[in-house]
């Protein structure tokens, strides 16, 4: 690769202020998580302020284990908590009751709802932050609550009315981040978060990923690309085959380091 | 991806456009009859073609929300002619309209509980389990009934029968108005309440809405109450009405009221639908039953029309989704 390609690459997964109180609160931990074939014995935490990368070979398990976590999937074992608190999650209604949020990695099957407008799937993970006397829903808090929300993260469409399906890719990713940041998730489990969008909105991505963090977030953050998880985590949890085989800090790191857990189990 | 944009807002207008269509589809089909024969836009025709809608306007708006979020309620029809048949029975056997109402209401909860918990927790085919439960439903009524309607006729079931047959301000049936109240109040209710979002949003991506939060299992299981129990609720009006609980209601009029929400224009794929519009379809679909009479043609021509009519507002659906 060019060094001015690399330079680009700096500025692509731009840069998190320094936190300081980082290493101190244990935002999500995770214990013992099992689900068959897909997963064995999987552990992890993930401090206030902190993104966790975690990375893998396509088929390590990265994926089963936080729809796991999510409660997307059933598991067959594992324990959750969350600031402290043991959280009960067999449902993702549980999980976002804990305070997690889930941005899956198949935006247009899961992700979106893509025939359907965009301040509806931006109010759908927080419909009661969009209710208002008796509890009934307000429309004008609606189309208030999605205007803000496409401000924010700088969604590019004609307005909120228009459908999700007609978004470019980078922008639909931004829609299905905005829509549970919105909701005010302490956790945030991003899955492949960039695949399949433009660089522009990538760096965009990265963006809001860094700011999560220096507000206090936690983010859980799975990725098949190596730059990016380099290039984005403080620390990085590298699976294979079910397995986690290494945990490392994201200090002078190579890509070769990572890659050698990644093979070997 | 620029291919993609002029699709979705070519998608966009067709959407925009298509209440406008169903409407003018009615006003359309109200003159072609009323040129044909102008006793047809007379009051009183036009109150009776409305009265005679009322069961098939009631499963309507169940079948709607059981459509929108992407189901079938094939046994609402039978369920209706169950509702009709046990408030009768309780009134033969008791003479409290209290206990005959409840009785209905308890058939249409238990019916819709049934569907929706076989749809929801064992994850069974909604169309085929309905359908199973219709089969079900339509054996009991006959070995019940041998087929017989239940009378209501006489004096002593006039404390049933006077809510059916009462006129409002002397001019509009007492069907009529609760037709319209219940139509306005699950279109608010669809509109600003969460559960009735939630109904919407199954339907449009039942996988992301079930991700987002939104509890799947009473979505599911609260559309086939609705669907059942305002189809016992229709039987029991129909039978209040005529004075009589026919077995044979619930031959037809799933089908009538499945065809009149397509012909509204609910989407077939799910998430998209209005009860205003769906409204219409029935209004669409019993003046053209009402119209052919008046032109007196017999019968068998109707349900020609009706196929034609919702082979129509299928195609139109077919082509809308192509994206």
């Amino acid at each position: 690769m060019l060094p001015s390609a690399q330079q680009d690459n700096l500025n692509l997964f731009g840069q998190k202020k320094e936190v300081s109180d980082v290493q101190d609160a244990i935002a999500l931990k995770a214990t013992n998580f099992s689900h068959g074939k897909f997963y064995q014995d999987v552990s992890i935490e993930v401090h206030k302020g902190e993104i966790l990368g975690m990375y893998g070979l396509v088929g390590a398990g990265r994926t089963e284990f936080v729809r796991g976590l999510f409660g997307v999937d059933p598991k067959d074992s594992g324990e959750v908590e969350i600031g402290g608190k043991k959280a009960v999650i067999k449902s993702p209604r549980q999980a976002i009751r804990a305070g997690i949020g889930f941005v899956t990695e198949n935006r247009r099957e899961e992700g979106l709802m893509l025939g359907s407008s965009l301040k509806w799937n931006l109010s759908m993970t927080n419909l009661k932050a969009i209710t208002g006397w008796g509890g009934n829903l307000n429309m004008k808090k609606e189309n208030e609550y999605a205007a803000k929300c496409m401000q924010i993260f700088r969604v590019k469409a004609t307005g909120y009315n228009m459908k999700a399906g007609g978004l470019s890719g980078g922008n639909q990713q931004k829609v299905v981040l905005a829509k549970w940041v919105m909701a005010d998730c302490d956790v945030l489990i991003v899955d492949e978060p960039t695949r399949g969008i433009d660089v522009g909105a990538k760096a965009e991505v990265y963006q809001s990923l860094h700011q999560l963090a220096e507000q206090g977030k936690a983010i859980i953050m799975v990725s098949s690309e190596l730059p990016e998880i380099l290039g984005v985590s403080d620390r990085i949890v590298v699976m294979c085959e079910g397995k986690i085989t290494a945990e490392l800090e994201n200090k002078n790191l190579s890509e070769e380091d990572v890659i050698h857990y990644a093979f070997s189990s | 991806m620029t291919l993609n944009k002029g699709k979705s807002l070519k998608t966009l207008s067709r959407e925009q456009i298509q209440p406008a269509i169903i409407i003018l589809t009615l006003v359309v089909v109200i003159l072609i009859f009323t040129a044909i024969n102008s006793s047809f836009l007379s009051f009183a025709n036009l109150h009776s073609v409305l009265l005679t809608a009322v069961p098939v306007g009631l499963i309507a708006i169940g079948e709607c929300a059981a459509i929108m979020s992407g189901y079938f309620d094939m046994s609402a029809g039978m369920v209706a002619a169950m509702g009709g048949l046990a408030a009768a029975s309780v009134m033969h056997a008791n003479g409290s309209v209290v206990l005959a109402l409840l009785a209905g209401l308890a058939v249409g909860l238990i019916c819709g509980l049934l569907a929706g918990m076989c749809v929801s927790y064992l994850g069974l085919n909604a169309f085929i389990t309905t359908y199973a439960m219709q089969e079900i439903y339509r054996g009991i009524i006959y070995v019940f009934t041998d087929g017989f309607p239940i009378s209501l006729f006489g004096a002593d079931y006039s404390a049933y029968t006077k809510w059916g047959q009462m006129k409002i301000l002397n001019f509009l049936q007492f069907p009529i108005l609760v037709l319209i109240i219940v139509y306005a109040l699950v279109a608010l209710f669809l509109k600003y309440r969460k559960l009735g979002r939630s109904i919407y949003l199954v339907g449009s991506n039942a996988k992301c809405a079930k991700i987002c939060g939104i509890n799947l299992h009473l979505v599911q299981v609260f559309v086939f109450l609705l669907c059942d129990v305002l189809a016992a609720f229709a039987g029991m009006l129909y039978a209040s009405r005529i004075g009589s609980a026919p077995a044979f209601l619930g031959e037809t009029i799933v089908m009538e009221a499945i065809a009149a929400t397509i012909v509204g224009g609910t989407s077939l794929a799910g998430g998209k639908g209005n009860l205003g519009l769906t409204f219409v379809g029935v209004c669409i679909i019993y003046v053209v039953k009402n119209g052919l009479i008046m032109c007196g043609l017999p019968d068998f021509y109707q349900y020609i029309a009706i196929g034609a009519i919702l082979f129509i507002a299928v195609m139109m659906q077919a082509d809308r989704k192509k994206h």
